[in-house]
């Protein structure tokens, strides 16, 4: 009679006992200045323009994959509209700056500042859902969103989309790298200071009081409740965060590519930055930021399986949830 | 006036359809607590199969169908052993995230081999239509409405009435309390995996009769079976019927007097505004 008859530990497989590995952390004061002497001299160690633009590529990703984690990490729910408010940054400035209504700078700022706004508006009604009802609100939220940058045709240029939109100013700001490499550096500098700014608002977020009230919240909403923190504050808020960086993600993508259409911000948008939050950790913003220069990287020195890509990344993200489960990770 | 109900009745079709897809997601949903987002490409490959036999290989469909909804009951069976099951209790994201892999694979791999070639589509072996107050609809319609709905009825009473759909219902109220009962959760777990992808391949099997046939055929029914689910409530089978029903018939209206391309979007609309309004479904039932 030694089954088990108490209810399963949470985390083990079947109520079996597993040793648990903890999840490695770096302490912010070490890692980050070693991030910025890596992206800092990146480029002199890459000093050709293609492998630059793959860099600047997986720092476009990893944006949009940190706005992601803050979600995943904080209140620990997944939204599929993301993609949406990635759709909304990106519109925002290209249609702010194509017509010229407003300079680069103030422009980005408005698209961050909408995607907040949407992000408010679609979480006050979303947040009274939960996990899994809450991501299917969003992916209706997020189908929603994709149809109407493809169907509001006078304002976001239809299934054509927007062309020509103007990068960021930055010539004649003096980059070191620039001796080795005429274009592209000072546009892997900007959004790789933006990935650095992002990772440390993630960081800061996840660990600090704000992060800890978050995880009581995932423990017991209740128990938070009669401390005197307002859960449904806290949920809002990060959601609404979350969605303005994924604007910004949007908008330093639209200025990159200088070009916005409806295809680029669906729901397969999210679930690619929720696959690399996933990989990288959930909740680690440094994994996540790895995940995604992994994930642009290997697949440029997988021409021979280019065709197969798809299905080696759904292979490879099933080993890795097979491992993790190995591990005892809950996911 | 006619119009109307003429689109009514389509939308009742495609409806059906929907229901089929939703029922066997709804049930893994509330059975196997799976978001299992890889079940649109049962449907796909389900097409594929019977384009393959029907086609190809010049069986009659009705010979055909036993054999694509056995298959597809065989995959399932596969799919639950090989990658769900190990995932263990690893929890609901882990799930979801193997779902979309599989989803990935299949689609990939079928995009891969079948996507440069062009869509291909089953003829239906009986023609004609039937007239029903001044209203028609092809037999192909009123044949794929029936089986739909006598499917999803039998699956119903199935789940209320008989010993397997009594342990169903146990292991999805509480997997623990019905282990302790004596109840084997794993082969519960199973059948109801097995029956789930069957009914995706049947409904792959009719929609093999009225659409091409593409790798991402069964995108937009399970993304429509998704909010048929949520709304109509997590494991209700009742719900996802009469949601199910609605929503097509809502889509099926929009597109007639609307545009094709805003009717989804208002489709998605009207779903996140169900969700909000409700939060535990239409229903609210579990199984």
């Amino acid at each position: 009679m030694t089954e088990t008859i108490s209810p399963p530990e949470p985390g083990t497989a079947r109520g079996r006992r597993r040793r648990r590995i903890p999840v490695p952390r770096l302490p912010l004061r070490f890692a980050l200045p070693l991030a910025i002497v890596l992206v800092a001299v990146a480029p002199l160690v890459f000093a050709d323009a293609y492998r630059l633009r793959v860099a600047t590529a997986a720092g476009l990703l990893a944006i949009l994959a940190l706005a992601m984690n803050l979600l995943i990490g904080g209140p620990g729910e997944i939204s599929f509209a993301h993609g949406g408010f990635y759709g909304v940054g990106a519109y925002v400035l290209g249609i702010l700056t194509v017509g010229n209504t407003l300079s680069f700078w103030p422009a980005l700022l408005v698209a961050t500042a909408a995607g907040t706004a949407v992000g408010v508006a679609v979480g006050i009604p979303a947040l009274r859902t939960r996990t899994l009802s809450f991501a299917i609100a969003t992916l209706g939220m997020g189908l929603f969103l994709a149809n109407v940058f493809g169907g509001w045709t006078s304002v976001t240029g239809g299934s054509v989309g927007l062309a020509n939109i103007p990068r960021a100013p930055l010539d004649g700001i003096p980059v070191p790298g620039s001796i080795f490499v005429q274009s592209g550096v000072r546009q892997f500098y900007l959004v790789w200071l933006v990935v650095l700014v992002v990772l440390v608002l993630n960081v800061v977020v996840l660990r600090g009081g704000f992060g800890n009230v978050l995880k009581s919240i995932k423990r017991s909403e209740v128990l938070v409740e009669s401390l005197g923190f307002r859960p449904g504050f806290y949920r809002l808020a990060t959601f609404a965060f979350s969605a303005g960086l994924a604007a910004l993600a949007g908008g330093m993508y639209a200025q990159y590519i200088s070009f916005v259409g409806p295809d680029n911000f669906t729901i397969f948008t999210a679930f690619n930055a929720i696959v690399v939050v996933a990989i990288g950790g959930l909740g680690n913003a440094w994994g996540t930021v790895a995940t995604a220069i992994v994930l642009t990287v290997v697949p440029e020195y997988l021409h021979a399986l280019d065709d197969y890509r798809v299905v080696v990344f759904a292979v490879l993200l099933f080993v890795v949830l097979r491992v993790r489960a190995a591990l005892g990770w809950r996911t | 006036m006619g119009l109307a109900v003429g689109y009514a009745l389509n939308g009742l079709v495609l409806g059906a359809l929907y229901v089929l897809v939703a029922v066997g997601l709804t049930l893994v949903f509330g059975v196997l607590r799976i978001p299992h987002f890889a079940h649109g490409v049962f449907v796909m490959v389900a097409a594929y199969l019977t384009f393959a036999l029907v086609v190809a290989m010049g069986w009659n469909l009705l010979v055909a169908a036993p054999v694509v909804i056995v298959a597809l009951g065989l995959l399932g069976l596969v799919l639950e052993r090989v990658v769900y099951r190990p995932l263990g209790r690893s929890g609901e994201l882990a799930l979801m995230l193997a779902a979309f892999a599989v989803n990935q694979f299949v689609q990939g791999g079928f995009q891969k081999f079948f996507g440069q070639e062009y869509a291909r589509q089953v003829s239906f072996p009986l023609d004609g239509s039937v007239s029903l107050g001044g209203v028609t609809l092809s037999v192909q319609r009123v044949i794929a409405l029936v089986v739909a709905l006598a499917a999803t009825a039998v699956l119903a009473w199935a789940v209320r009435h008989t010993k397997f759909g009594r342990a169903t219902r146990a292991v999805a109220e509480d997997p623990d309390a019905a282990r302790i009962s004596g109840i084997n959760v794993d082969w519960v777990h199973r059948w109801v995996f097995v029956i789930a992808t069957a009914l995706a391949g049947l409904a792959g099997l009719l929609l093999a009769t009225f659409v091409p046939i593409t790798p991402f055929l069964g995108d937009q029914p399970l993304l429509v079976a998704f909010a048929i689910v949520v709304v109509g409530g997590m494991g209700s089978v009742v719900g996802a019927t009469v949601v199910g029903l609605a929503l097509g018939v809502v889509e099926s209206l929009l597109a007639g007097f609307g545009s094709q391309s805003w009717s989804s979007a208002v489709v998605f609309l009207i779903i996140f505004v169900a969700l909000i309004a409700r939060p535990n479904g239409v229903q609210g039932a579990r199984v």
